[in-house]
């Protein structure tokens, strides 16, 4: 790695550098998605999500226990995906679906395994 | 591409050519997709096991401290706060914020272990480890929870150390000054990555921990 001069290090901190908006790779330099509120918004909800989980367990759900915790999982998955992870903001689509297809992708590999578990 | 060089100012220190971090970010998120499945094949052995064991699974969900498992995802959460703080703090130009939060991950990424490592140690010392004595003359289901459970936390924590790795790297270049503010992708990738370690979690301890 070659070393920096003091100069250069700045000028590349510098935001008004006019290469950032020629090649449309501007996504959140400079100017950072969300805010200090809503990501600790989103860190109030899960933790509260978590003592929810948690206390239900505690509960006689019976069969419906297994689907209310993993509806609290994806949900707190999901808070993360979109605000921590930024997908919310994200102008890419092709990043934006690769989620959700992987996630069709495994539900299709746990629904056809149940199938053939169940009705072997 | 021309064969002459940009001015090394404009175009990055090692690089030519212009800076397109939107590449780097579907090449970490194709790496994360790889991930979800690897864990997913787990989680799909998990539940098949489950289904066939159910009594057994419960029973041996039982043998696990709760407490343990609730810190830890709380520690866990906020460690993920922290680094997406870190990443905001440092793109508006805070490198000094940003470095502190991401010593708080760091510090949050070693209580993880640390706790982890006493969950450990406990269940070692009652006889619960891998083909020991007392495990083996358990029944079937309780050996599958358990190997599940010592595979899939195992594995957790390795992620858990590579990401305390890569934030720490990102931590050491800004204070460097290598690791700049228009070129953020290292220590946004390395966020990415962490908040993966962080969603895995968030499946493991409801479904290992708070079997009812």
């Amino acid at each position: 790695m070659s070393k920096l001069t003091r100069q250069a290090i700045e000028e590349l901190n510098a935001c008004d550098d006019p290469d950032l908006d020629v090649h449309g790779g501007t996504h959140g330099i400079c100017h950072p998605h969300g805010s200090i509120r809503l990501f600790v918004g989103i860190w109030a909800a899960l933790i509260a999500f978590t003592f929810l989980t948690v206390a239900m367990a505690s509960w006689e759900l019976g069969a419906l226990s297994i689907v209310a915790v993993l509806a609290i999982a994806a949900t707190k998955s999901t808070l993360v995906f979109l605000g921590f992870m930024h997908l919310w903001w994200e102008d890419k689509l092709v990043i934006k679906i690769l989620i959700p297809v992987v996630l069709v992708l495994l539900a299709i590999f746990i629904g056809l395994t149940y199938t053939d578990i169940l009705y072997r | 591409m021309s064969g002459t060089s940009a001015p090394a100012t404009a175009h990055g220190p090692h690089h030519a050519g212009p800076y397109n971090p939107a590449k780097g970010r579907l090449g970490m998120w194709l790496f994360i997709c790889t991930e979800v499945l690897l864990f997913g094949g787990l989680f799909l052995l998990y539940a098949v096991y489950r289904y066939r064991y159910a009594e057994a699974f419960h029973a041996a969900s039982g043998l696990l401290d709760r407490l343990f498992g609730t810190a830890n995802t709380i520690v866990l959460i906020t460690s993920s706060l922290t680094v997406v703080l870190a990443i905001f703090e440092f793109e508006r130009g805070k490198p000094t914020r940003a470095r502190n939060y991401l010593l708080f991950t760091l510090l949050c990424g070693l209580a993880f272990l640390v706790i982890k490592s006493f969950e450990w140690g406990a269940k070692f010392e009652h006889g619960l480890y891998p083909n020991a004595p007392h495990l083996m003359s358990m029944g079937f289901g309780e050996i599958l929870y358990f190997g599940l459970y010592f595979t899939m936390t195992g594995l957790h924590a390795i992620h858990v150390i590579v990401g305390m790795s890569v934030l720490f790297v990102a931590w050491r270049r800004i204070g460097k000054g290598t690791l700049m503010r228009t070129r953020p992708a290292f220590l946004e990738n390395g966020g990415l990555f962490w908040h993966l370690v962080d969603v895995i979690w968030i499946f493991l301890f409801p479904l290992f921990y708070l079997i009812s």
